[in-house]
Order: C-alpha cells, then sequence, then structure tokens
C-alpha cells in the first residue's frame, strides 16, 4: 500500500504537468482534443490524489509501522478516531492533505462547469492544475508522506525496518476538535484557490463582464464559511485545551489563518460595488489575489517555522519552496493585470458622499488596515531582527492596543452600512434609520456605566453591539410590516418570506449578528479574573460568586494515558453546584503531558479550571481557575455566524419556484422564449446584496 | 475462622488497590516531574507577567504560560513575584527582565529607535488609507476629473444599468418593500 501511495502521487504529478503544459497549448491553439484532453488529465491527477490520501490513511489504520509518517504520529493504541487525525498532524500529511481538498475543489469546479463559459474554464483548468502541481512537487520529492523505514543490508539491498510501534500523537491534538478544526481551516485554504483561478482567468483571458464573480460568489463564500469555522473551531480548541484560559493568543499561526479571511469578507462586502455598479474592477480582483496569496503565506507561516509559534506542529525547511511559490504567483498576477490592464476599467461614479458605496469603501478600509496591522505585527520580529540585528516579541498586547479600535470601528460601520441605499442616503433617511438604533445604542452605555462598568472598550463594544442588532432587527421589522400589511401573513412568516426571498441579503444581516455576539463575547475579556493556588485536599478558595473546593487528587489511566484528576467541587451561594474535574494527561508513546481543562460554561461565565501541575517547592497540586465573562457568546456567535453563511448561499425562493414552473410553460414558441429566459434571475438574485 | 480469611484477603486486596493507587500516583508526579505550578501572583505582579514574554520560545505572555514541559516560566514568575515583592517599581522590575533576557522578553516592542515604526506604520497605513479613500471618493463624485472614457468603460456602465433593470424586473416585490418601508430614497 506505500508503494501504491507513492506511486499514485507519481502519476499524479505527471498528469498535473500534462494538464497544465497541454492546457497551455490548447488555449493557443484552441484545439478542442486537447483542450479535453487536458481537463481529463486534471480529472485523472484529483482521483489519483485521492487515491494516494486514502492509502495513507488506510496505513495508518492497519498500524504499518514501516512508515516513517505512520511511526511518527500514531500508535498501537491511538484510538481510531484520532489515526484519522493523524493525516494532518505532520508536515507530510498535511501537504497531501492540501493536495486532497485542492483536488476536491478543481475536481468540482471543472465538473460543474464542464460544457460552460469555454473562453474561461481552459485558464482555470490550467491554474488549478498549477497550484496543484507545486504541492504535488512537495508530495513527491520535498516531503512525501511514504518514506519508509530500512536501511541496507550487507548485500547492498534496502529492506525495511517495520518498529514494534509508533512515537504517538502530539497530546494536544488528541481532542475532537482537531478532527474537524484543521480540515476546516484547510478547507478554506483551498478553497480561495478557486476564485483565485477565476480571477486570474479572466484577466488574462479578458473574459467580459462580471460573470466570473457570478460564478464564483457561492465558491467564495463556502471558502470564507469554512475559514470562519475553521477559526472559532482553533479559537475553542486553544481554549479547551492548551489550558492557559484564553482563545485567541495573536500567535502567529492564529493569525495566519485571521488574514486570508479578513480580505475575504473584504472582497464579499466590495465585489457587491461591481455587481451592482460596475465600479472597483481592479481592487477586487487584487483583493482575490491577495486572499489567495495570504493562504499560501498562512501556510508558510505555519510550515516554515520563521516565526516562533506554540502550535506550529510541522516545522521544516521547506520554507524557501514557499517563497518561491509566493514569488511565482505574484509575478504572474502583475504580469496579466500590467497586459491587461485595461480590461479593468471600472464605471466609477459616486452620486453621493453619503451612500452605500462609500459605506464599502471605508468597510475595506478598515478590513484591510487590520490584516495590514495582524500582518506588520506577526512579521515585525522578523523585520527588526534583519534591520537593528535585535531580537523583540510582539505580543498580545500590541495586537490588542492596534486591534481594537479598528474591530470597533468595524462594528459600527456594521451596523451602518446595510441600511444605507445604493447611490444616495438622505439625511432625513439617517435620521429614520438609525435614529432609534443609536438612541439605544447611548442608553445602554449609560446603563452599563450606572452599573459600574467603566472599560472604555468594552462600553463602547456594548453601544455599538445594541446600535446594530437593532438596526440588523430594524431591517428584518420593516420588510416583514410591508409583507405582513400586503398579504396577512403573520410577523414570523413574513421574516422568513422575506428572508427566503433574498437570502443573500439577509443570510449577511444573520452574519452579521453572529459577528454582533463575537464582539460582545470579545469584549467580556475586559472583565476576566483568575485565582492560582497550591491545594491540599480540603482547602478552598473564592472566585467571583464561586467558592472551590478541592476534594481529593487521584490517579486514573486511559487507552493511551495514565493521568492525575483534580476533583473541585463548586459551591455557589454555599449551595453545591457541580463537581470539576481537570487532569493532567501523561501520554506513553510520546512521552509527553496534555491537559484536561473543566469548564462550567453559562451564557453569564465560563468557570474554566486547569490542574497547572505542583508546585516547585512544596510539590503541592496547583489549580489555576478562571472566570471568563461571556465566552459562550462567542461559540454562539460562531454558530450564527455558519448558518448565516449557509443562508446567503441558498438560492432565493422566487428564482427555485421559477425553475420548477419551466416544463410547464415549454410547448408553445412564446413560452420556449420564456423558458429561455427563466434561469437568468438566479444570476441576478447573486447580484442583489 | 472462613470469615477471617476472607477479612484478610479483602483487607490485602484493598491495600493492594490502595498501593497501587499510590504507586501510580507516584509514577505519575515521577513522569511528569515538577510541572510549572506555582503559587498565588498579586495582582500587580499578574499585570505585569502579561507585559512580558515566557522565555521558553512558546510565544505565549509569561502570565498565560503553562506550556507543556516548560522549564522557564515557574522561575521567571517567581522571579517577578520577588522583585514586586521588594518594592520596585514597573520599570524597574520589567528592566530587570530585559538586562536577563534582552528585550526580547517585554510583550510589545518598546516605542523607539528602529521598533517604533512597529506603532507607528499601522496608524500612518490607516490614516493613508483614509486619505486614499477620500481622494477616491472625491474623484467618483467629480466624474470629470476622472480619467476619459473608454469603451470598456461605456460597456461597464451598460452592464452596470443592465444589471439593474433586470434585477428590478426580477424581483419586483422586494424593491416595493424597501422603497415601501422607507429604505429606499
Amino acid at each position: 500500500m506505500d508503494l501504491f501511495g507513492s506511486f499514485a502521487l507519481l502519476l499524479a504529478f505527471l498528469f498535473a504537468v500534462y494538464a497544465v503544459f497541454a492546457g497551455i497549448a490548447a488555449i493557443r491553439t484552441r484545439h478542442p482534443l486537447l483542450l479535453k484532453s487536458a481537463r481529463n488529465a486534471n480529472f485523472a491527477a484529483c482521483i489519483l490524489i485521492w487515491l494516494a490520501t486514502a492509502s495513507l490513511v488506510y496505513l495508518f489504520f492497519t498500524d504499518n509501522f514501516a512508515m516513517a509518517y505512520v511511526v511518527a504520529h500514531s500508535s498501537r493504541d491511538l484510538p481510531n478516531f484520532y489515526k484519522f487525525a493523524a493525516l494532518w498532524s505532520g508536515q507530510e500529511g498535511s501537504l497531501l492533505f492540501w493536495s486532497f481538498l485542492l483536488a476536491g475543489y478543481t475536481f468540482a469546479a471543472l465538473f460543474v462547469n464542464r460544457g460552460k463559459h469555454p473562453e474561461l474554464m481552459p485558464y482555470v483548468g490550467v491554474i488549478l492544475a498549477g497550484i496543484q502541481l507545486f504541492f504535488l512537487t512537495l508530495n513527491n520529492f520535498i516531503a512525501s508522506p511514504f518514506q519508509v523505514l530500512g536501511r541496507i543490508g550487507p548485500d547492498g539491498l534496502a529492506r525495511m525496518i517495520p518498529l514494534a510501534d509508533g512515537r504517538g500523537l502530539t497530546p494536544l491534538l488528541q481532542y475532537p476538535e482537531m478532527v474537524i478544526h484543521p480540515p476546516n481551516l484547510y478547507m478554506g485554504y483551498t478553497g480561495f484557490s478557486v476564485p483565485f483561478a477565476f480571477a486570474l482567468a479572466a484577466l488574462l483571458g479578458r473574459y467580459p463582464g462580471e460573470k466570473w464573480i457570478h460564478i464564483t460568489r457561492r465558491w467564495t463564500m463556502i471558502a470564507w464559511g469554512f475559514q470562519s469555522v475553521g477559526i472559532i473551531l482553533g479559537a475553542h480548541w486553544a481554549y479547551a485545551v492548551l489550558g492557559w484560559g484564553g482563545y485567541w493568543g495573536w500567535d502567529p499561526v492564529e493569525n495566519a489563518s485571521l488574514l486570508p479571511w479578513l480580505t475575504g469578507t473584504a472582497f464579499l462586502h466590495s465585489v457587491m460595488m461591481q455587481e451592482k455598479r460596475g465600479m472597483m474592477k481592479v481592487w477586487n480582483i487584487w483583493l482575490v489575489f491577495i486572499t489567495f496569496l495570504l493562504c499560501i503565506m498562512g501556510t508558510f507561516l505555519t510550515r516554515s517555522g520563521v516565526v516562533s509559534s506554540v502550535h506550529a506542529f510541522a516545522q521544516s525547511s521547506i520554507g524557501p519552496w514557499f517563497v518561491g511559490f509566493l514569488i511565482l504567483i505574484l509575478s504572474v498576477c502583475l504580469l496579466a493585470y500590467v497586459r491587461n490592464r485595461d480590461y479593468l476599467r471600472s464605471d466609477n461614479q459616486l452620486d453621493s458622499m453619503v451612500s452605500r458605496e462609500s459605506g464599502f469603501l471605508f468597510n475595506n478600509l478598515i478590513l484591510l488596515a487590520a490584516c495590514f496591522a495582524v500582518l506588520w505585527g506577526t512579521l515585525f520580529p522578523v523585520i527588526s531582527e534583519a534591520v537593528s540585528g535585535s531580537k523583540i516579541s510582539v505580543g498580545p498586547p500590541f495586537f490588542n492596543k492596534v486591534n481594537i479600535p479598528v474591530g470597533l470601528f468595524l462594528l459600527f460601520l456594521t451596523g451602518v452600512g446595510p441600511l444605507l441605499a445604493w447611490r444616495r442616503t438622505s439625511l432625513e433617511s439617517l435620521r429614520r434609520n438609525f435614529g432609534w438604533s443609536l438612541l439605544a445604542g447611548l442608553i445602554a452605555g449609560v446603563v452599563a456605566f450606572a452599573l459600574g462598568v467603566r472599560h472604555f472598550y468594552a462600553i463602547t463594544c456594548l453601544m455599538l453591539s445594541f446600535f446594530v442588532t437593532l438596526t440588523i432587527a430594524s431591517e428584518f421589522f420593516r420588510g416583514a410590516r410591508v409583507i405582513h400589511a400586503r398579504t396577512g401573513m403573520n410577523y414570523v412568516s413574513s421574516v422568513v418570506h422575506l428572508t427566503m426571498r433574498n437570502t443573500r441579503r439577509y443570510g449577511g444581516y444573520v452574519v452579521h449578528f453572529g459577528m454582533v455576539l463575537i464582539f460582545i463575547g470579545l469584549a467580556g475579556a475586559a472583565f476576566n479574573q483568575d485565582v492560582q493556588m497550591a491545594m491540599r485536599p480540603g482547602s478552598h478558595f473564592n472566585l467571583g460568586r464561586y467558592t472551590l473546593v478541592c476534594q481529593n487528587f487521584e490517579p486514573r489511566t486511559g487507552r493511551n494515558y495514565t493521568a492525575e484528576r483534580a476533583t473541585i467541587e463548586v459551591l455557589r451561594g454555599g449551595r453545591q453546584l457541580m463537581m470539576l474535574y481537570p487532569e493532567r494527561r501523561f501520554f506513553q508513546a510520546s512521552e509527553e503531558t496534555g491537559t484536561m481543562v473543566s469548564i462550567y460554561s453559562t451564557l453569564r461565565e465560563d468557570l474554566y479550571v486547569v490542574y497547572a501541575g505542583r508546585d516547585p517547592d512544596s510539590n503541592v497540586p496547583v489549580i489555576h481557575a478562571y472566570l471568563n465573562p461571556l465566552v459562550k457568546w462567542i461559540w454562539l456567535g460562531g454558530v450564527i455566524l455558519a448558518l448565516g453563511t449557509l443562508l446567503a448561499m441558498m438560492p432565493n425562493r422566487e428564482a427555485v419556484l421559477a425553475l420548477q414552473a419551466a416544463p410547464a410553460l415549454a410547448p408553445s414558441g412564446l413560452a420556449s422564449a420564456q423558458v429561455s429566459t427563466l434561469p437568468q434571475p438566479i444570476t441576478t438574485y447573486g447580484s442583489q446584496d | 475462622m472462613a470469615r477471617r480469611t476472607d477479612a484478610r484477603l479483602k483487607s490485602f486486596f484493598a491495600s493492594r488497590r490502595r498501593f497501587s493507587r499510590w504507586a501510580l500516583a507516584a509514577a505519575l508526579v515521577a513522569m511528569v516531574g515538577i510541572l510549572p505550578g506555582h503559587a498565588q501572583q498579586t495582582s500587580r505582579a499578574k499585570i505585569l507577567s502579561k507585559r512580558l514574554m515566557c522565555m521558553c520560545g512558546c510565544a505565549q505572555v509569561l502570565g498565560e504560560c503553562n506550556h507543556v514541559g516548560c522549564t522557564m516560566s515557574g522561575g521567571m514568575l517567581k522571579d517577578l513575584d520577588r522583585q514586586v515583592a521588594g518594592g520596585g517599581s514597573d520599570n524597574l522590575v520589567l528592566q530587570s527582565f530585559v538586562q536577563d533576557f534582552g528585550e526580547k522578553v517585554l510583550a510589545e516592542p518598546p516605542a523607539r529607535g528602529f521598533n517604533l515604526l512597529a506603532w507607528l506604520m499601522p496608524i500612518f497605513v490607516t490614516l493613508a488609507g483614509f486619505a486614499v479613500v477620500r481622494t477616491v471618493m472625491v474623484r467618483w463624485r467629480h466624474p470629470a476629473l476622472a480619467t476619459a472614457a473608454g469603451p470598456d468603460r461605456m460597456s461597464g456602465r451598460l452592464s452596470a444599468r443592465k444589471n439593474d433593470a433586470s434585477e428590478a424586473a426580477a424581483d419586483e416585490m422586494l424593491q416595493r418593500v424597501r422603497r415601501e418601508s422607507g429604505l429606499d430614497d
């Protein structure tokens, strides 16, 4: 099976090479057979990559400890659940996983658009095959996951030496979320390849109009949705596993995932300017390019070890390859832009300074400013060392100081932007749309201040959250009121009807509401408390309204670890509330320890208890407890954001009905003409905001 | 007699269980070693611990580092506690860490020399961005200042108008909702 995997990868590499060169030749000669064979080579490469990945998974499940990668990341006692996750736990496997997911996107993009867009798709095929070729080069020749352990015998022949057991999976990765967090994030990273390929193809092929945007809108949203969910899951994993009481440490690897998300978010907004008004073509195409470049850069930061990180699991000397690839992509993008920039001339015209268009401009500015600040802070230690020779750190205090004001301004725009009208918004309209929401926000701030909240950013965040929530609610209410008045539907049905009539707009609002909840959760961090104490059985301490009493410490054994578990009784108002069981685990195979945090989570606050180890002097166990307000709102916001994204990707109800009605209209000539125009609303609905 | 034997056996096995539990606990302690747990810090020491980085290479703030197998944070926190208890000012305490570990120990770059750029660049870029957006808006507000229209420009405008028209026709009801609900001016 090891030979099968490496052979499949090698064959996939050859097919990808063919897909690139035959595709280029087909574009030049416009030979239909060559075009078809290039596309089929792309399909074949995808299938072979899937087979190679399946063979590696099989090697994990069959405990094949002759394979270096299996030995390094698995062991016999590793639960099957995690044997699957071991696939992407190391350098080689995660690169193969990149190829695997990219193959999925490539196959889907080419298959869904087969027979369509003949001027565009050959370019798309070449670009996607080119990206795949880079990863296949790494998979085959730089970091193969199919290397076997062996040595040269006395007869000069190489022999495989299977080991009795593997070294096991890193304890930090033995957590259920690690089975879903990395795939989500990778689906985001790889997913941005599709809009990138279409954008570059449109530029290279001078494809007319904004059609590439309509084609890729859902692809972009899929990638963005996965990236969002991946980031939220990653934060939850850090919170529940790393045991430091927080969820976002501005670690370079975390930052790397945030960068393309920020530019991708900017693109999802500014693209509406192009669809609706034919504006900002250059900006949009560069946003797509930058988003993809940041995806590759994120992978580079994770893999290269150029910046130190607590959870860069797979570092190696692979960095220069990624730098080379980044330079190559940037050069291709620049060249394509310089040669075809006249194609991107836009109809940029602003009717008023106060309009939806100006709102989008500021939205993009703020998102890109945040992106720059994060990138700058992440890379500054490297820049500083190169320029001044001195090593410095750029930690969470820097990122918080720089990004919190930017984030709050963005939250403000989240409320203002959607209610600004296209072309022009009058002062009367501003007063009507924002008056009550602004007033409610101010009242919320005053009430919070009266209740003793003195943290400036927290109060501002609360006021803005009220403001944005009410603007969103009023948008739903006003629409529903009209439908209610015209059709007699009740308000709930009216809201559903309204939402399903324009899923993109109202799904977007749901996403915004999810972001509001996330911001509220983040603001809660201003009021975090923690206590750390060496505890013997019977001792106790108070934290907020809770009393924590240490009951005992006891050993226990799991399938592939031994552990010491603390039993902590939690009292509130003198009455027992619950028992918490934080523990520290020791994994025999990898000889590493891991933390199992115990959390009592409510909408108001999280009581987060960590067994921090033993005091170096007294050898008494130390319990570290945190009281983190509003953290649950972040996870709730993440769920709502994901649901909103799904909603925004759904087709509008009217468009679906129109398509369903199509066959009945077919018989007459006139009806046939109508039928032929029927699918059009899908694309026009797609252009609604 | 049999009852006594049973009791002895039970006692023997109970003590065996107790023994094995203690043995396991001892093994764990031996294996896990002395972890970086330490006693309660004062609130000032806590605040200062979040302005310092752990020097084990985990890239975490000192006050939040519970990095598995960390060999640095325990000692650094103790040192911090000692210095805070000694009554030194915040700057003095931080400087003593800088003397021991270099500027890398500070969680944010000091705002002087080249490192001042770390703070200025995000502000500069944001302000420059605002200036660019303002300029762009002024230019777009007065199309006469914009570059001359070419054929593509015209086609872009036509396609935008076509989009608007088709959208209005396709979803007249929604347009009406927006108009009647006072959202469109």
